[in-house]
């Protein structure tokens, strides 16, 4: 299992849910983008390991709706005091993907420095959270009410490169909060 | 009689502003304190500041209006959020930093950080206005809300260490 076949799968599930995904910049938005566009894709490009703050915001912005944030092992590295700011806010409807290929990407398979990280631990040591190991036969339960979720998969480091990521910033954020609003309706 | 702080969460409240995200410094501590009270505002406690411009950037994507309270140091680290996220999102709200470094500030470690926030405003070009200078205006949140959204990026609010304040 690579980066893109889990997406993939995060993706096509998420979207039978109406569950709005943000994503990492780099190789997640970038395999996100490729496998499956959606106008309820907040894809981020900048700055790196702030994907998980944005997905609080909009967590907390549409309570009635479950959010799902797609993190790498790198990047989530870089923010885990955004972990506690969630944990301590408790929003129930979040979701934390963790996916864990030990390098960064895209740039130039550099390994990171989460193999010191349990995972598993870290999460259960962060009030609320639960902890699930997944891969692409998982029952994956995207509820919004059932509490903050910390899903973890390991991956092998991709074999073909991300494909390049087309969408501007504004454009982005404009569809996504059209999409929101059209939604509410 | 309303205090300050009162005054300038009223004056949130108006401006529509449902959420705010703070990281404490000494001299916004009392105002946070008000938010903590009011229990129809949301607050989130941020870790740290360039958190705190991102869980903001996702209310506002959303449509949600949020003010972030940090101290200029806090916002000098996180300027590689402030330009990625927040002006290339083209996110707005308000930022109400404590600006800490100046005349009456007896703490010899905020000195130099007026004159690294005074450089990046103007290097830039960001829409900084200080409370002091507008102190008397009844509707400062709003407007500065309202340049936010015309803007499309956050409107900074300086507020300026005042003479009679103890050090914190």
């Amino acid at each position: 299992m690579q980066q893109k076949d889990i997406i993939k799968y995060l993706a096509d599930n998420a979207h039978q849910e109406n569950v709005l995904i943000v994503s990492e910049m780099g190789s997640q938005t970038m395999w996100l983008h490729s496998v499956c566009d959606h106008d309820s894709h907040l894809y981020l490009s900048g700055p790196m390991s702030m994907s998980p703050s944005v997905a609080l915001g909009v967590a907390l912005a549409n309570p009635d709706k479950t959010v799902m944030v797609i993190c790498g092992d790198g990047s989530l590295t870089m923010n885990l005091g955004g972990l506690t700011t969630i944990a301590h806010q408790q929003p129930k409807n979040l979701i934390v993907v963790v996916i864990d290929n030990g390098i960064y990407e895209l740039t130039g398979s550099v390994a990171t420095p989460s193999q010191a990280v349990d995972w598993q631990k870290l999460a259960l040591s962060l009030k609320g959270f639960s902890y699930q190991s997944i891969d692409t036969s998982s029952t994956l339960d995207f509820s919004k009410d059932n509490g903050l979720r910390l899903w973890h998969a390991v991956v092998k480091p991709s074999t073909e490169k991300a494909p390049s990521f087309p969408l501007k910033p504004v454009f982005i954020h404009q569809r996504f909060k059209d999409y929101l609003f059209a939604s509410r309706k | 009689m309303a205090n300050l702080h009162q005054t300038f969460i009223k004056q949130t409240h108006k401006a529509g502003i449902t959420h705010i995200i703070s990281v404490p410094d000494g001299y916004l501590a009392p105002l946070i304190k008000e938010v903590l009270e009011d229990k129809t505002l949301h607050h989130t406690h941020a870790a740290r500041e360039e958190e705190a411009l991102a869980i903001a950037s996702g209310l506002a994507m959303c449509g949600v209006k949020a003010m972030v309270m940090m101290q200029n140091s806090g916002f000098l680290n996180s300027i590689g959020c402030f330009a990625t996220l927040c002006q290339n999102y083209s996110t707005p709200f308000v930022l109400l930093l404590a600006n800490r470094g100046n005349l009456y500030d007896k703490n010899s470690y905020d000195i130099p950080k007026i004159r690294y926030m005074d450089g990046i405003i103007k290097q830039m070009n960001l829409f900084a206005y200080s409370c002091h200078q507008y102190q008397n205006e009844e509707n400062l949140v709003s407007l500065a809300q309202s340049v936010a959204e015309t803007v499309q990026e956050p409107t900074l609010l300086l507020l300026d260490y005042p003479p009679s304040h103890s050090a914190c």
